[in-house]
């Protein structure tokens, strides 16, 4: 069990609305991220959720019951801070035994669902230690155990991953879905990393100004986000407006799209820089537009491009990988193409055609 | 080998030699100065508490325990101890169960009373305590004469004076240790709130709450004005004793008093000590366990 309803949360402070009337579903044992950029009330809302923030307005169910007004000891939510939170006087089995010492679990229960515990986040070998004895993605296995330890009804994740070098995240964000798998439990996990958001999620929720831009999978959210703000945030996109003409959306000859919009219409087409197909050769594809490379970035596995293409002034963003990109350098001429199926189109801010089907 | 010749990797030993000598002298000048500043009237105090007497010559004309003897055998100075210990525990006791919630209150729960505790805590410093008695004296004359010249109101009134030792060295120790953190952790791990504050606060606070109770204990067992004007000699703690024997003028009074006032150093500088080992040892936590012998 662990079905979440929020229903029209609102929270201000003063004249700043944290959260606007906000509304989400989620469902039992799925694994939901919370995304979106600092200050877009993420964090708010999971701690709405915990308990551990009063809000102006709404109501909060976790499984069909009305916690709005419970506190936080009584609503069976686990949760797990960025900065660990661990109880610095007690040791790994403390920690993770003093939930359950606090619902009044028997010592022999206890005990052994210490073991447990220890065993899952694959820390038997440190149990008798201090926090301050464990690195920091061992102190946030404890602090997943501890919060887990009383099978909550929810577990929240409060960007657990923020304060862990790259390495040790990469491994602790696959052993949370691992762990998260194997409970089954509805996990609610706060990010402003899209990577982490996309690996770890069954649905993505993203957010900005305290509002929700779009809930779906990460796929859907990657490749056709809703709204014009939620693709600035995913990915790296370029946009270019557009004005139709004899129905079509045609940018040089990067793009040309069908389109049933009238005349002079304008419109944004957004399309990710991956989605861009770069040749080095300027001459080498005869219908492709020619572009200058302002400038490469080299990042390991892949490269990305500022290109522009000929008599235009927009600057747009291409990532290449492999070989192709060892061949081109700053200044440089190379020939680009995007496919009519990659491009979104968006007018007032809202997606409104992806790819051949503009309207 | 002149100046001049010298390698360049002879003239960098040279510098290192010369930055070796000034951060020693930067580190360990600056502490032997303070002990000097610090030591040499203990030493003093120490030496008379010993001295036969001592007048006119560098060093006093002979020793003798006796005043220590003397001062710790006798029947006033160890009531005067024992009501001066009495306090200071009292003190400690009463603001430990006021001040560490209060402070946990305005760190934790509501911050924004947080600047009416500090403003309050400063009115101890910026009053003179004699104005502090006499201020307390004449509201409980009014509200509660039963209380007038009790003991009872000595106690209330020296917890009211030395709150502030307390409170700063709490919300201080509070704040470096992420006590609200601490505390949500402990609410999301299902702890009521004294389960929280005395579980988990507490423990993560604790010498927070020693050094502000040492200075509490160290002040009440030095306090002089308000016990004189609460409660007068009826009731002889260490200061009053210690008033006694200079008023008094009694023959020896001054060697006697000078072994008190360094046995009470003493014991307050061995508490002290204790506090900072206590917490130095207690952060490497559990003994690691030692790996398995293998025979």
């Amino acid at each position: 069990m662990g079905n979440v309803s929020l229903q029209h949360i609102t929270k201000s402070y003063g004249t700043n609305v944290v959260l606007d009337d906000l509304s989400l579903e989620i469902g039992d044992g799925e694994f939901v991220s919370l995304l979106g950029p600092s200050g877009c009330g993420k964090t708010t809302l999971l701690r709405t959720i915990a308990g551990l923030q009063h809000f102006d307005a709404g109501r909060i169910e976790v499984d069909g019951v009305d916690v709005t007004d419970l506190p936080p000891q009584r609503r069976g939510i686990g949760m797990v801070f960025q900065q660990y939170s661990l109880f610095p006087n007690m040791t790994v089995r403390r920690n993770i035994a003093f939930p359950l010492q606090a619902c009044g679990m028997k010592s022999e229960q206890i005990s052994q669902r210490v073991d447990e515990m220890v065993e899952l986040v694959g820390l038997t070998e440190h149990q008798h230690k201090r926090p301050k004895q464990l690195s920091g993605g061992q102190q946030q296995r404890v602090a997943l155990a501890r919060a887990l330890a009383p099978h909550p009804r929810m577990l929240l994740l409060d960007e657990p991953l923020s304060a862990l070098d790259a390495q040790v995240r990469n491994h602790l964000r696959d052993q949370i879905r691992e762990i998260q798998r194997k409970v089954g439990i509805t996990t609610i996990f706060v990010t402003h990393d899209q990577s982490e958001a996309f690996a770890l999620s069954d649905r993505v929720v993203l957010m900005a100004r305290g509002e929700i831009l779009q809930a779906a999978a990460p796929s859907e959210i990657y490749a056709r986000p809703k709204r014009i703000e939620a693709a600035r945030f995913v990915g790296h996109r370029s946009e270019v407006d557009i004005e139709a003409r004899n129905g079509r959306l045609r940018w040089g000859k990067v793009f040309d799209l069908p389109s049933t919009f009238a005349d002079g219409t304008r419109v944004t087409c957004s399309f990710h820089g991956e989605r861009v197909r770069v040749s080095p050769d300027p001459h080498s594809q005869p219908g492709w537009a020619r572009a200058t490379v302002i400038h490469r970035t080299y990042l390991g596995s892949v490269s990305q491009l500022r290109l522009r293409p000929l008599e235009s002034d927009t600057e747009i963003v291409a990532t290449v990988t492999g070989t192709a990109a060892e061949l081109i350098h700053d200044d440089a001429q190379v020939a680009l193409r995007v496919d009519e199926q990659d491009v979104n189109v968006y007018e007032s801010g809202q997606l409104i055609a992806a790819g051949g089907s503009a309207r | 080998m002149s100046a001049q010749t010298l390698s360049p990797l002879a003239s960098a030993g040279t510098t290192t030699s010369n930055e070796a000598a000034d951060s020693f002298l930067g580190r360990w000048g600056a502490l032997i100065l303070l002990i000097g500043f610090l030591g040499i009237p203990l030493l003093a105090l120490l030496v008379f508490s010993f001295a036969t007497a001592w007048s006119g010559t560098v060093l006093p004309s002979g020793y003798t325990a006796e005043h220590w003897i003397g001062a710790l055998t006798s029947s006033d100075v160890l009531s005067a101890v024992g009501r001066s210990l009495f306090l200071a525990v009292a003190v400690c006791l009463i603001n430990w169960v006021l001040v560490i919630p209060a402070a946990y209150v305005s760190v934790v729960v509501e911050p924004r009373i947080r600047p009416w505790f500090q403003a309050l805590s400063v009115v101890p410093f910026a009053l003179p305590w004699i104005v502090i008695a006499a201020g307390m004296q004449l509201t409980v004359k009014e509200i509660a004469p039963g209380l007038f010249g009790t003991v009872g109101l000595l106690v209330l009134t020296l917890s009211a004076v030395t709150f502030p030792y307390l409170y700063w060295a709490v919300e201080n120790s509070l704040i470096t240790n992420n006590a609200k953190q601490l505390s949500e952790a402990a609410r999301m791990s299902g702890a009521s709130l004294p389960r929280t504050l005395l579980q988990v606060i507490v423990p993560a606070i604790r010498t927070g709450v020693m050094s502000g109770s040492l200075l509490t204990a160290a002040s009440v067992f030095g306090e002089f004005p308000i016990t004189m004007t609460l409660i007068g000699g009826g009731y002889e703690t260490l200061p009053l004793w210690t008033l006694r024997m200079f008023s008094g003028r009694v023959p020896g009074a001054g060697a006697e008093l000078a072994a008190v006032s360094f046995a009470t150093f003493a014991l307050l500088f061995a508490v002290s000590l204790l506090i900072t080992r206590i917490d130095t040892t207690s952060k490497p936590a559990d003994p690691v366990r030692p790996p398995a012998r293998i025979s």
